[in-house]
């Protein structure tokens, strides 16, 4: 639990403010009225350095008449989420921007914009997430639009821009470097890249509004799970903790534990997979098939653990549904220790390859000041001198009890990304060792609960590529809103300064080192109809 | 110019080809596996614990006039074995089969049928027959009244207490 | 002619044609063993370019016309300095020798003109490259294979000398690793394997054109070999049969060597690469002509 003292100043800010807060377990719950948003954001931005997380957009109406704009920030040095709100009219809801004073609100606002229809003043606006022939007032997230309603979609060209003195290099949608639609416009002087456009959102399959509409608390576990199918274990994780946290449970520790040493063996194939994925980019294929040889031992441990090599499916709202016995326990230390021998030897082969060594070094640099000011999470901050872990600085699950480094490097280029994931993968490993010797008994499920309505549970876990956070807002049954944000998502407006002035040959590599999660980054509103029948296209509800 | 490099060549002929030759080998599959479930026909009673768990819905009921059909379609199941968590006489089983590609689109379905039982008093079809007797020897006390739905059961009890209630003027003395 | 090279010229020209295509499958072998896995078998090779061969392009382009002219070209002059080399091996008229090192570079100019007759962004990209990469590597590779040709002529003439070893060695060093440059391996397959071109230079072609490209690219490896081998081995056998026979029998030898390097290293970047080579190229042969020159003086 963090130190109560620090709460203080954040009750004072809002009181300052002719605003209200109040304190609850390990967040700070302020609500201003919408002028003072700006300067509410300012200071705690600025002034305490919290960290921004994202920005939600929520559709009151039904409960009390407004909208509501909602700003999550963490004070990672006392252990704080910082939840700043402010209601908005119910027919016009129109609210400050704060990205002159957080730049890193900029994606937020526009998609709270874009799906719930809050206006934002002090800004240029443009449209992000929904395609350029979606009509202009119709937004997803608002409560009267249904969940499977689908207007009449428009072909068009995926063009951003034009220009006549730099060649233009199209990255995407559909690339054989890319993994995952996205679409990067590069415009070359020669070999140099002179400016990125990028434009994304090309997954985005309504996670948010189905979970809104049609599933009930256990069920959507498995859906956040499916958000990603690298670091799903996270979002079911996170997702699970923000409900417990809302509605008060005590979770067995067994189950924490648990919970905690699956998240660390996602967190290690996750890595072995974007090294993997490096090499390739960068030609050395060898490694490229090595690592992910490696990687192999984790899935199957994956699988021993929770049943599935992926998208486990053991988190539950109270717990988990796998046990760990000592047989398996066993198991899962022997392949620890062999992975740690294989992976300390190749890797040392990998990076000692003269090409992969210079085309990472000195390329993709992120300096420090513009990675502070966008908020970029997880590995693309600690390789740009921010010391900002989630495990460490807002502990969750079993974290507390155990004892890990975390790296932080300078440099802010290619190199330093690779590295600080190579670190991490020692630290993981030493980090599973600790908590399996220190596993607890006891039931793994609580089963006897209830989840009271209108509560509020915020959660930020350390994915591999960053912090992920869950913003949820309990209703009857099933959630009344549920905001997801994933690491990526903040770190793609950092590609912009990545890519400028580098040669067009590190693209893909820089690219690939931040790791990046399309399919988590886009993941709001609907356009698919879940049941069979395709052709039908209902009237438009006003 | 080190020579690490040239040590891949000694890390690669240890650890000689680790391709699995599947299928003409066995795969890699352990024994925590999830794969297809398997519904025992003669022990569902058709109450839909699992539709009411299953988070794509590959389980639905259907109702008609005299039956309740439970229909498991594989193409939408995640093989999470909620529905095996949750059904209360275990009727599901989990298996370790994941070779589940055909050429036949019927093989994707598996259907369960239940015939309804219904209400003496009004005729309507109410729940299945077995659950009606899964219920009943759960708790024999229902036997007493679950031949009648839950409409002409309140109905029923509507009726007594009007009947019950005698005011002071009508009391006989 | 020796008569009895003119007998076996049918069946060597049909090795020359053969070769590369077997060897390229042996390569893709030692690849996959080297990366623990059990990869395709030795004959994919000829599999993928006869199936190429049977089926239609996906889009045809108006320059695809020019796109199988130059390519032809390149293969026929390709075999034609196979043929140049046979006979310079066989009968040591180093006149052969330059005849061959002409049709190489008609070949070599010819295959990489090909993507930039493409209008795909992609594709000119990746031609770029390799000209830029051409550029510095083709004249080294020529160069350092005449001083080679006629050093090793002189030597087999005079007596050998320490110094003149040197000078030969240096030679040789330069030839091979120009050779080893252009036989378009990592770290040098800078025009079609960059992730970000989306395979470059072969982006737009499919079909037979994708079969005949492929077939010039593994039969410019055969040639860029066979080129640095040939004068090596007249060093050992002098001229005649037995070396032609020799020569044969190493091209697989150095074909694994080269094989297993690329699976060793990453790519380079098309800036540095050019630059690095430059430099190395240019001292080599400085350092060579001077000895040389020393050697004639004294």
């Amino acid at each position: 639990m963090p130190n109560p003292q620090e709460a203080l100043k954040y009750i004072e800010l809002a009181t300052s403010n002719s605003g209200v807060a109040y304190v609850e377990g390990d967040t700070v719950h302020i609500t201003v009225p919408p002028e003072r948003l700006v300067d509410v954001a300012d200071t705690v931005f600025n002034k305490y350095n919290c960290s921004f997380r994202v920005c939600a957009g929520v559709d009151e109406r039904p409960l009390n008449g407004h909208f509501s704009i909602v700003h999550l920030f963490t004070d990672d040095r006392a252990g704080y989420y910082v939840v700043v709100k402010a209601y908005l009219s119910g027919e016009n809801p129109v609210a400050p921007s704060i990205t002159s004073v957080v730049p890193a609100a900029d994606w937020c606002e526009m998609e709270a914009r874009d799906l719930v229809g809050i206006e934002f003043t002090g800004r240029d606006v443009y449209r992000l997430v929904l395609p350029p022939w979606w009509p202009s007032n119709l937004h997803p997230l608002r409560k009267e639009v249904p969940y499977n309603y689908r207007p009449q979609p428009r072909i068009e060209s995926e063009k951003l821009g034009y220009s006549s003195e730099y060649g233009v290099i199209p990255l995407g949608p559909y690339h054989p470097a890319l993994h995952e639609p996205e679409y990067f416009e590069l415009y070359v002087d020669g070999e140099r890249v002179v400016d990125v456009k990028y434009r994304g959102f090309h997954v985005h399959r309504g996670i948010e509004k189905l979970a809104e509409s049609r599933m009930n608390y256990q069920q959507i576990n498995f859906l956040a799970e499916r958000i990603c199918g690298i670091c799903g274990f996270v979002h079911s994780t996170c997702y699970a903790l923000a409900v417990e946290k809302a509605a008060k449970l005590e979770v067995p520790e067994r189950a924490q534990f648990i919970r905690s040493i699956v998240l660390e063996v996602e967190r290690l194939h996750s890595h072995l997979l974007l090294l993997g994925v490096a090499f390739h980019l960068l030609g050395y294929d060898a490694g490229f098939m090595h690592v992910w040889r490696i990687r192999e031992r984790i899935m199957q441990l994956a699988e021993l653990l929770t049943g599935s090599r992926k998208t486990y499916g053991i988190n539950l709202v109270g717990g988990v549904r796998r046990d760990i016995n000592e047989d398996k326990k066993q198991k899962a230390l022997e392949v620890l220790r062999e992975l740690n021998r294989e992976f300390e030897s190749f890797i040392e082969v990998a990076i000692s390859v003269p090409q992969v060594k210079k085309r990472l070094t000195g390329t993709g640099i992120l300096p420090r000041e513009e990675a502070i000011r966008l908020s970029v999470e997880g590995p693309v901050a600690r390789a740009s001198g921010i010391n900002k872990d989630a495990r460490r600085d807002l502990p969750y699950a079993a974290y507390k009890y155990a004892s890990f480094k975390v790296p932080v490097y300078s440099e802010g280029d290619n190199l330093a990304r690779v590295l600080v994931r190579v670190d991490e993968v020692f630290e993981s490993i030493s980090i599973v060792e600790q908590l399996l010797d220190k596993l607890p008994g006891g039931p793994i499920l609580l089963t006897d609960f209830e989840i009271p309505e209108g509560a509020v549970g915020v959660q930020v876990v350390e994915a591999p590529r960053g912090g992920d956070i869950h913003y949820v807002v309990t209703g009857r049954g099933t959630l009344y809103r549920w905001r997801v944000r994933a690491p990526t998502y903040a770190n793609i407006p950092a590609l912009r300064v990545m890519l400028r002035n580098q040669p067009l040959a590190d693209a893909p590599i820089t690219i690939a080192s931040i790791d990046p999660c399309f399919s988590c980054t886009d993941r709001i509103i609907v356009i698919r109809n879940g049941v069979a029948e395709v052709f039908k296209f209902p009237p438009m509800v006003k | 110019m080190s020579l690490k490099p040239l040590k891949l060549v000694i890390i690669a002929s240890s650890k000689g080809r680790v391709t699995v030759k599947y299928p003409y080998q066995e795969p890699i599959v352990t024994q925590e596996f999830r794969g297809e479930i398997d519904i025992d026909p003669v022990k569902c009673i058709g109450c839909g614990a699992c539709v009411k768990a299953c988070p794509p819905n590959a389980l639905e009921i259907s109702e008609s006039e005299r039956e309740i059909i439970l229909k498991y379609f594989v193409g939408r199941c995640i093989f999470c074995w909620r529905c095996i968590d949750v059904c209360p006489v275990n009727a599901i089983k989990g298996t370790r089969n994941f070779e589940l590609a055909t050429d036949k689109s019927t093989d994707l379905y598996t259907v369960v049928v239940h015939t309804r039982a219904t209400c003496e008093i009004c005729g309507k079809p109410v729940e299945t027959t077995r659950m009606r007797r899964y219920v009943t020897e759960k708790t024999p006390v229902t036997e007493e009244y679950i031949t009648i739905c839950p409409e002409c059961r309140r109905r029923l009890l509507a009726e007594a207490v009007s009947m019950r209630k005698v005011g002071p003027s009508e009391r006989k003395e | 002619m020796n008569t009895i090279l003119a007998y076996l010229l049918g069946p060597i020209i049909a090795l020359y044609v053969t070769t590369p295509l077997v060897l390229d499958g042996v390569e893709r072998k030692l690849r996959a063993m080297l990366q623990s896995r059990i990869g395709p078998p030795i004959t994919q090779t000829i599999y993928d370019v006869l199936k190429l061969l049977l089926v239609k392009e996906t889009k045809s382009h108006p320059t695809l016309l020019y796109v199988s002219l130059s390519l032809v070209s390149s293969i026929i002059t390709g075999l034609a300095a196979l043929y140049y080399t046979t006979l310079y091996i066989v009968e040591g008229n180093s006149t052969y020798m330059f005849y061959a090192l002409a049709l190489f570079a008609i070949s070599t100019s010819t295959h990489t003109i090909t993507p930039l007759l493409v209008p795909n962004p992609y594709s000119f990209i990746g031609g770029m490259r390799e000209v830029i990469l051409a550029v510095v590597n083709e004249a080294a590779l020529i160069t350092s294979i005449s001083l080679y040709t006629i050093v090793t002529q002189r030597l087999l003439v005079e007596s050998t000398s320490l110094t003149s070893l040197i000078a030969v060695l240096l030679i040789a060093i330069v030839a091979f690793t120009a050779s080893y440059v252009a036989s378009s391996r990592v770290p040098f397959d800078i025009a079609e394997a960059e992730p970000e071109l989306a395979s470059g230079m072969l982006v737009e072609f499919s079909g037979r054109i994708l079969a005949l490209n492929i077939y010039t690219l593994l039969l410019k490896r055969l040639i860029v070999k066979f080129l640095v081998l040939a004068p090596t081995l007249t060093l050992i056998y002098k001229y005649g049969l037995i070396t032609l026979l020799s020569t044969l029998i190493l091209i697989p030898v150095v074909w694994v060597i080269y094989a297993t390097i690329a699976v060793l290293l990453g790519r380079s970047r098309v800036d540095v690469a050019p630059l690095t080579l430059a430099k190395i190229y240019i001292a080599l042969i400085l350092i060579s002509i001077t000895v040389l020159l020393v050697l004639t003086h004294a």
